[in-house]
């Protein structure tokens, strides 16, 4: 005897589980993902005294709180950055970074970007 | 006279217009969003605007009172050098209000410890 299985109706795709998990997908990529652009900047630290025999700054730059010192000059950052050129086209190559008084880390690395922007020189940072 | 309107049918929400949505929104996110490690809270990263690009940093962190931390905790420059591979990059996030002279200091102590490169990573302003 030959029975005739019923035939099925197609049923369409649950669309309702599919949307779940887009829905984790997303609400996972939301919370984890950050817009937040980064960058970098070296920085070559010495401590004081143990590089200094083998290599001798061409420049001194102290930072202070309330500007720059050029080779003993003080001066605002504007002219300190033109001094910085200056003394580079006369045939500087190497430039010592240090501090004087409360500096924040973040004095010191827009000091240090900017000499590494507009100038060439090899720049030390030191205590 | 009057007619009597034949009532709509009752379709249900629209799902595949909605789903369109939320998969350009997806698309969206994950084209444009890069995922971040965790980073210790309250830490404002130095800001810059003319340094090279770099991605997330992942590794070191130092608070605006000098402690050194990774993900997983506090650590030392020694603790911290000797998980490191000789000769590596090192990428250090500070604080923004973190005295200059501790970060020098750090930065020194890392170079001595066998670091080839210290590189601090900076948030890029717009």
């Amino acid at each position: 005897m030959r029975i005739e299985t019923p035939v099925r109706r197609r049923r369409p795709i649950g669309l309702t589980s599919l949307i779940d998990v887009i829905f984790l997908l997303l609400l996972f990529f939301m919370l984890s993902s950050s817009f937040t652009r980064f960058a970098q900047v070296e920085i070559t630290a010495g401590i004081q005294g143990a590089s200094a025999a083998s290599s001798r700054p061409d420049i001194i730059i102290r930072l202070m709180e309330d500007g720059w010192q050029v080779n003993g000059e003080t001066l605002p950052e504007d002219a300190a950055m033109t001094r910085l050129s200056e003394l580079q086209a006369a045939g500087a190559q190497k430039a010592a970074l240090t501090l004087r008084g409360e500096v924040t880390s973040q004095a010191l690395i827009d000091a240090v970007e900017a000499i590494n922007t507009k100038t060439t020189l090899q720049l030390t940072v030191a205590n | 006279m009057r007619l009597t309107r034949p009532k709509p049918a009752n379709r249900g929400e629209p799902t595949i217009a909605l789903i369109n949505i939320v998969f350009l929104m997806l698309i969206f996110f994950l084209i444009a969003g890069t995922l971040v490690p965790p980073q210790p809270e309250q830490l404002e990263l130095i800001a810059t605007s003319e340094a090279e690009n770099a991605p997330p940093p992942d590794t070191l962190f130092i608070n605006s009172d000098g402690e050194l931390m990774q993900a997983s905790g506090p650590v030392t420059v020694e603790e911290f050098m000797a998980a490191q591979d000789e000769g590596s990059t090192i990428r250090l996030a500070a604080d923004r209000n973190l005295a200059a002279a501790r970060l020098i200091e750090v930065a020194a102590k890392l170079r001595e410890a066998g670091a080839h490169r210290v590189v601090v990573v900076t948030e890029r302003a717009r």
